[in-house]
């Protein structure tokens, strides 16, 4: 049996054993400097309408054509990245802080305390997320803060059971008995013991949620809730160019529809490859 | 459904399975595992054969590889194996499906998982039946029905009628393995192997189990090969035993001869580090070592070779082949450049005292 | 057995409740003063606060919550601005709609994915396997409404097989007397083959495109479910006592391996329903989920949360069925645990 690698040797392993894991990561550095840097470096102003120039196909001028203001497409579908990208990633990091210690305290002090946060877990799982998203958002208002605050809302249980489990198993094996008995108080415990522990689970959370939460956020623009135009968002772009695609001009909706599923796909794969990273018990 | 026996000189009682040289292996990421090598059993009609050795030593993958459901990275590399002159290696798939639960059935160990535990007991025997076409009567489905109340009738189950209708969760684990063995000699096999089938029940139930098993052989004048790890189970029940050692079988004798003059070093370790009721837990003598790593392509031609204190260049690059020995027993076999005397002392004097 | 039966009925009472308090909190977390939304736009401020009476905007939140609780005991889920109907008789006209296309999506999905986990699980490592993955690995990653619009493009717009995504019929052909609001049922029973054939068309893409959106989850369980079973103790002795492949692999490894999957099913309705919104939309389909879309967009709220509320509690439900079917058919959980 091989030594365990070192941690870097380890992460270039992962990325060169699978080609599909080194193209996400490629991928996933693409759409963060898209995100970063993208109206700095698009050929056209996305909010620059011309008549003139309306629902034309692809061409060497415009890659992916032009919308029905004649705006060009490839310039909005990737000034989407950064509202697309910011939005998913302040509602999983929401979900994250808020999840994560709840789910940590549950586990931890059982009792009431546990009940209340599965309570409150159950609770949400107990509606189609989709819908629950929408009623968040229309109760509080149409507003794009409003949708991250939704997002969040819906990803709440995920992070609450990864951390109640973790919290769960080391309760059972008599690890925090030792910890509080050896003087510790509870709180640092939970920080410098319990979380830790959650991380790596948790982390690969994360990345498969980002997906599922760039779904959701398009989901809820695509029927007309959070982003307005003239914004440019994927949801939204999709939902501006459905009309056209059964009269054949197909580019409007398919670009920024292509843009998010390769989004949703690059985080999904990265989750794997996480896991593959983080789980101890799959290294070699 | 027997096919003639191949002739075998003058013995009056042909094997009925007889393994020759076979050699196992197992293809994983790693490499190949050597599994088994140079394997030679033989089993005759109606005899109780035990076969023993370690956790790993290869004699549950031996079992399945003469049923016909190794693994699927398993490979058999070379040798025989015949069963009432069908060649089990290498029979046409219809043949040995044919084979198993009718003329060759198995018994596992973990009985309450070995049975489906969303089907009734009565329709899994009956399953079988239906397999092997043995229904009775005009009327099959009353006809099987029949058949599986005999067979649980026959394994001493008590209100076979209503046990029918039970799932295994709803029996002890003593009842299930009667179920499992009332499952395996359904169709009267002429063979039986049965796969440690007493692990994890308690002593009584054990020895009731033993008990039956051993009864119907005897009864039915059905072969059995009976695996374990458990020499001092295998000293009471069996004819004769084959001792396993990392995939090779070591010796093979009548199971008085083998207590009372071991001639293996393995067998005569095996034997110190089984307690008997006379002897005293400080009296125990481990076997030193483990099992060598069967993925290594270096292992020593006889595998115990670097657990034995007597071994040298010639054990470990020539095996030793499972031969004749000029013991007073008729057939004492082992594999050993240096065995013991047939006659030495230093046996454990009361389980050589145990008959097979 | 009836005593479990109760027990799961018991158990979803806390998450009915859990229903009612959320969409009592939406309905009280409105942006603005509730009651001079409820008021009009051009009320005095005395009109407002005679409404906020009225409704009893002006009790404890305690008590409204009763008050809640007995509106929706009576039926009274209040009125659409829109349309001035009640919004309990529409969401009851247009449910059939919705589920419509959900069912038979589920029958559809399970129809493909159950059959090729299976073969992915008893062929592992062959092509059918890696088209298994492939499908599962895509379909978590495809948003509803991009699949939708892709599938109405090719085979509406190219190909022509499929009729305008505009509605559950053709407005050529008129809909069956509503007996059960499902059109593939009414048109049955009405022996109207011409009108079956109609809303089967119509029904033809949305139920792919929500069919896509769940095979992924339905596939990979079944597979995984299958291929733990495959590995288990009792279908070695299966095999070893010569049963045929077929009995094997139907009566002994397939049965086993669909429990798991039922208890899937739950979750999968789930994301249905919250999918049935996109492909509603997308489609032009008159179900709850468009009502909803539409008045969300008027600022008409009250249809919103009776759409909130009949969501949670129809998924609560659907899960209890599915916990009692899987009562019925595992029959080791008929042991009172």
């Amino acid at each position: 049996m091989s030594a365990p690698r070192s941690g870097v040797a380890h992460a270039r392993h992962v990325l060169t054993e699978n080609p599909v894991t080194l193209f996400a990561a490629l991928l996933f550095a693409l759409l963060v400097v898209l995100a970063i840097a993208g109206p700095a470096i698009v050929p056209y102003d996305p909010l620059a309408s011309n008549a003139a120039a309306a629902l034309q196909p692809p061409s060497a001028q415009h890659w992916f054509g032009t919308d029905a203001l004649g705006r060009d497409m490839l310039s909005r579908v990737i000034v989407a990245t950064r509202l697309d990208l910011g939005i998913a990633l302040a509602a999983v990091a929401a979900s994250f802080v808020i999840g994560l210690p709840l789910g940590l305290a549950a586990g931890y002090f059982g009792g009431w305390w546990d009940r209340l946060v599965t309570r409150l877990s159950d609770t949400i799982m107990a509606f189609p997320l989709f819908v629950l998203a929408m009623g968040i958002v229309a109760a509080l208002g149409n507003t794009v803060g409003n949708i991250v605050l939704a997002t969040a809302v819906i990803n709440l249980p995920f992070y609450i059971r990864v951390a109640r489990a973790e919290a769960n198993v080391r309760r059972g094996a008599g690890w925090i008995e030792a910890a509080r008995l050896s003087g510790n108080r509870d709180l640092r415990i939970l920080v410098v013991h319990l979380l830790p522990n959650a991380l790596p689970a948790a982390a690969v959370q994360v990345s498969l949620n980002m997906g599922w939460a760039i779904l959701n956020a398009a989901g809820l623009s695509f029927i007309g809730l959070g982003v307005r135009p003239p914004e440019a968002e994927w949801g939204i772009l999709v939902a501006e160019g459905a009309q056209y695609i059964v009269s054949g001009e197909w580019w409007v909706s398919l670009f920024p529809g292509a843009a998010l599923m390769l989004a949703v796909f690059t985080f999904n794969l990265l989750g794997d490859a996480l896991r593959d990273l983080l789980d101890p018990r799959r290294r070699t | 459904m027997n096919a003639p026996l191949r002739a075998r000189g003058s013995a009056p009682n042909p094997p009925l399975l007889e393994v020759c040289d076979l050699n196992l292996e197992f293809r994983t990421r790693d490499g190949a595992v050597q599994a088994l090598e140079g394997v030679n059993l033989q089993i005759r009609k109606g005899e109780i054969v035990g076969l023993v050795g370690e956790s790993g030593s290869g004699k549950s993958v031996l079992s399945y590889a003469l049923l016909g459901i190794s693994d699927r990275a398993a490979r058999i590399t070379g040798g025989e194996a015949s069963f009432g002159g069908i060649d089990l290696l290498r029979a046409d798939a219809r043949v040995l499906a044919e084979l198993r639960g009718r003329e060759i059935s198995m018994v596992f160990q973990s009985p309450r998982t070995a049975l489906n535990p969303i089907r009734k007991v009565g329709r899994q025997i009956e399953d079988v039946l239906r397999r092997h076409a043995l229904a009775r009567g005009s009327d099959l489905s009353r006809g099987l029905r029949e058949g599986a109340i005999q067979a649980l009738r026959e394994v001493a189950i008590p209100d076979p009628e209503r046990r029918l209708n039970a799932y295994p969760f709803e029996l002890s684990g003593g009842m299930c393995q009667r179920v499992m063995i009332a499952l395996a000699l359904a169709c009267r096999p002429a063979l039986l192997i049965a796969d440690e089938p007493t692990t994890g029940l308690d002593v009584t139930t054990q020895a009731a189990v033993m008990d039956l098993i051993t009864g119907l052989a005897r009864e039915r004048q059905m072969a059995t090969l009976f695996i374990t790890h458990d020499l001092a189970l295998a000293a009471d029940y069996c004819d004769r035993i084959v001792v396993m050692h990392a995939g090779q079988a070591v010796e093979d004798a009548v199971t008085g001869s083998l207590f009372a003059a071991p001639r293996h070093p393995y067998t005569r370790r095996l034997i110190s580090s089984t307690p008997g009721p006379a002897g005293s837990i400080s009296s125990l003598a481990p076997v030193p070592g483990n099992l060598p790593d069967l993925r290594r392509t270096d292992l020593p031609a006889c595998r115990f070779a670097e657990r034995c204190e007597r071994a040298d260049e010639r054990c470990r690059r020539i095996r030793p082949l499972l031969g004749e020995s000029q013991a007073r027993e008729a057939s004492h076999r082992v594999a050993c450049w240096y065995p013991d005397a047939a006659d030495a002392a230093g046996a454990d004097p009361v389980l050589a005292g145990r008959e097979g | 057995m009836l005593r479990l039966i109760a027990r799961r009925l018991i158990a979803a009472v806390p998450s009915l409740f859990g229903v009612v308090v959320i969409t009592f909190i939406l309905t009280r977390a409105l942006p603005g003063d509730p009651a001079a939304y409820f008021a009009g736009g051009a009320a005095t401020a005395e009109a407002i606060e005679q409404v906020r009476r009225q409704l009893g905007l002006d009790r404890s939140l305690a008590e409204q919550f009763l008050r809640y609780l007995g509106d929706l005991g009576r039926g009274e889920l209040g009125l659409s601005l829109t349309t001035g109907q009640p919004v309990l008789t529409e969401i009851a006209q247009r449910l059939p709609a919705s589920l419509e296309i959900v069912l038979v999506a589920l029958v559809v999905a399970c129809a493909i994915a159950v059959p090729l986990g299976v073969l992915a699980a008893v062929r592992q490592g062959s092509w059918i396997d890696q088209v298994c993955r492939v499908i599962t690995t895509a379909g978590v990653s495809l948003p509803t409404f991009f699949t939708g619009l892709l599938l109405a493009y090719f085979f509406y717009y190219l190909l022509g097989w499929a009729p305008s995504p505009m509605g559950r019929l053709d407005p050529m052909f008129s809909a069956p007397p509503t007996i059960t609001g499902f059109l593939l049922i009414d048109s049955l029973i009405a022996r109207e083959g011409a009108v079956w054939w109609a809303a089967m068309k119509q029904l033809s893409l949305p139920v792919a495109t929500m069919a896509i959106f769940v095979l992924a989850p339905i596939a990979r369980m079944t597979r995984a479910s299958m291929l733990g079973v495959l590995g288990s103790d009792f279908i070695r002795t299966a095999r070893a006592s010569g049963l045929t492949p077929i009995t094997v692999l139907f009566a002994y490894a397939l049965r086993n391996a669909l429990l798991p999957v039922i208890t899937t099913l739950g979750m999968v309705f789930g994301f249905m329903l919250g999918g049935s919104v996109i492909v509603e939309k997308v489609f032009g389909w008159p179900g709850i989920g468009s009502y909803a879309i539409d008045a969300l967009t008027a600022s008409d709220y009250a249809p919103v949360q009776g759409f909130v509320l009949t969501m949670g509690v129809l998924f609560v439900f659907v899960n209890l069925l599915v916990d009692l079917l899987y009562l019925v058919v595992d029959p080791r959980v008929s042991v009172d645990a």
